[in-house]
């Protein structure tokens, strides 16, 4: 069952088109992921749900009911953003016991209630703390927690945890994951990092220049993404086949738009697909990401799965023509 | 050596200057017959100067009463009209601040007269309540400035936060805008206070004689005879607006609110 369904949302900022027919709906306990680059219209699409934007057109529809005109705290959909705001004046448990269905409680079921939220969220004892002498992880828990205490349909998450450093971002992808199994509260999270909207989604949605270009479950938008935009989001290199030299075509169309993946990519000098040459490269620790370009001036990225010796990655840098090829090309 | 910092040597001079004018006032207040060019006075006399400390007492009352409530009054306005502009519509919100800011700009002696024709029309000349709407129409402006400044700097994020929790737009204004204002607010009263504190010519014109405040009488004095009581008024004069500012400096201090004050 649909909780939350939005049908043909549009925005525009006069002549910039900045969401396009956008439909899709949310289940309780489901977390959906808004993929894409930055500045394409995911926290516009967020701001409109939770009512602080208003649509040049479309429906959003909360458990059957419509909520486009309704103000924006009678809809019970919180909205978190990368900063915690969380008020200065007050402690860390008045903070969470902020909305106003806490305030209805008698001070021991409020007490009870943000001691137990507080512990879900990792932060026992932190009750009389200032959010001042917090870190960013522990605020964007507090924020979390006061979001939960205030029991909304439909939490909204915009990037809340991209100003956090790599491990405390996993954690708090767990904790947020755990928390929505256990509360059944639908999730829609904004984020442009893949490895994040493949670890959180149910479904991953892919947003790019205000269109919805897919509605996927990660699994198979990362593998067998259904079209070229979601392919590039999801980190595919998108080429086209129609200029290419190809020594050895794959057994697919090659006369249009084709796109593989940089880590199914090998260097093959014996039985070559494409001749390359490599223009640039990354260490990224496991390995390299190298950056080569094909005849016709395109170029694509190559991730080596072990890290290449010195050796190796001179020869590849000082040799002319790399042979490459790849079994798992996608046609488009 | 004795070194000076060339930075330090204004505001070293004004502490001077302010310190010698005290002096000269606090000389004066006690001295009897003290003129031109004698450096020190003849005579001290005690008694007059009690009794123009006392005599001063209803004055000081009145001048308080009127800056105070204009004080209290501002801030009951300026802290809601603040926050209506900060959530109105960005062409109505320039239009609504030039309203309310219009008043500061005119000069105080064409506002004075033109509030005391209009004051005059409607009967509501003469009294205290005049008085403190006519100082409130110039001090409100200011205090005003001072709200929406607080409000501006705040992050609208904190307000839709709060709306997304639950609450109306006046229940944010009461829960979380006015604490956050708070420290703008002390400001604005303590404005208020010393703008009113100071009024001369508009008292004058909208208290039609009726309402005497301090600062009249020392104007009035000023090139009068009677120059020891011109200084014991003085000194009351400036005394009031400088226990307001350590009270104002010490609330600060104890809500621990001083950064504003420093911005």
């Amino acid at each position: 069952m649909n909780l939350l369904t939005l049908n043909g949302i549009q925005k525009s900022y006069g002549q910039n088109n900045v969401l396009n027919e956008i439909n899709f709906s949310v289940e309780p306990g489901q977390i959906i992921v808004l993929l894409g680059p930055s500045g394409t219209g995911k926290s516009t699409l967020l701001s409109i749900i939770a009512g602080l934007t208003k649509p040049d057109s479309g429906q959003i529809e909360l458990d059957g009911i419509q909520i486009s005109n309704l103000a924006v705290h009678k809809r019970q959909i919180t909205l978190l953003t990368q900063k915690a705001n969380l008020f200065p004046f007050m402690s860390v448990a008045d903070n969470v016991a902020f909305s106003p269905n806490m305030k209805s409680l008698s001070k021991s079921e409020r007490d009870k209630k943000v001691n137990s939220i507080l512990e879900e969220v990792s932060l026992s004892g932190y009750n009389n703390r200032n959010p001042e002498t917090l870190s960013g992880g522990e605020q964007q828990r507090v924020s979390l927690a006061r979001a939960l205490c205030s029991e909304p349909k439909v939490l909204l998450l915009d990037e809340p945890f991209a100003s956090l450093d790599h491990n405390i971002r996993i954690e708090h992808q767990k904790l947020l994951k755990k928390l929505v199994q256990d509360s059944a509260l639908p999730v829609i999270f904004v984020t442009h990092q893949l490895d994040e909207a493949m670890s959180l989604a149910d479904k991953v949605i892919v947003i790019d220049e205000g269109t919805q270009w897919s509605n996927q479950i990660p699994q198979e938008l990362y593998d067998k993404p259904s079209n070229p935009t979601s392919a590039k989001t999801v980190g595919f290199n998108v080429i086209d086949g129609v200029g290419l030299k190809w020594l050895n075509k794959p057994n697919i169309d090659t006369n249009n738009l084709i796109c593989v993946r940089p880590e199914n990519i090998v260097m093959d000098e014996k039985d070559p697909q494409i001749i390359a040459k490599c223009i640039g490269y990354l260490f990224l620790g496991s390995g390299y990401k190298l950056n080569l370009e094909l005849s016709d001036g395109q170029t694509l990225d190559v991730l080596t799965g072990s890290q290449l010796s010195e050796l190796e990655l001179e020869r590849v840098m000082s040799t002319k023509e790399i042979g490459i090829r790849s079994d798992f090309w996608l046609n488009f | 050596m004795f070194k000076v910092d060339i930075k330090t040597v204004p505001n070293l001079l004004a502490k001077i200057s302010l310190f010698a004018t005290i002096c000269v006032f606090i000389v004066q207040s006690i001295s009897k017959r003290w003129f031109w060019p004698q450096l020190w006075p003849n005579n001290f006399e005690f008694e007059e100067t009690l009794s123009n400390f006392g005599d001063a007492i209803p004055l000081l009352w009145t001048t308080f009463i009127v800056a105070a409530l204009v004080s209290l009054i501002g801030i009951i306005l300026s802290a809601p009209l603040a926050w209506l502009i900060y959530n109105i519509g960005q062409k109505y919100r320039i239009v609504l601040i030039l309203l309310v800011l219009f008043p500061a700009l005119i000069p105080p002696v064409v506002s004075g007269v033109g509030y005391s024709i209009w004051f005059i029309k409607i009967d509501f000349d003469g009294n205290i309540a005049a008085v403190v709407a006519a100082h409130l129409l110039i001090s409100l402006p200011y205090m005003l400035g001072i709200a929406l400044s607080i409000l501006f700097r705040q992050d609208r994020e904190l307000f839709e936060a709060s709306a997304g929790l639950g609450w109306s737009g006046d229940q944010i204004f009461f829960r979380i805008a006015l604490p956050l204002m708070r420290a703008g607010l002390y400001l604005a009263a303590f404005v208020g206070f010393t703008i009113s504190w100071g009024q001369y010519l508009l008292t004058v014109l909208v208290g039609n004689g009726q309402v005497v405040t301090l600062p009249m009488v020392v104007v009035s004095l000023a090139t009068s005879a009677d120059q020891t009581r011109f200084a014991a008024l003085v000194l009351i004069t400036m005394l009031v607006p400088a226990l307001v500012t350590v009270l104002y400096h010490k609330v600060l201090n104890k809500t621990g609110e001083y950064e504003f004050a420093n911005t």
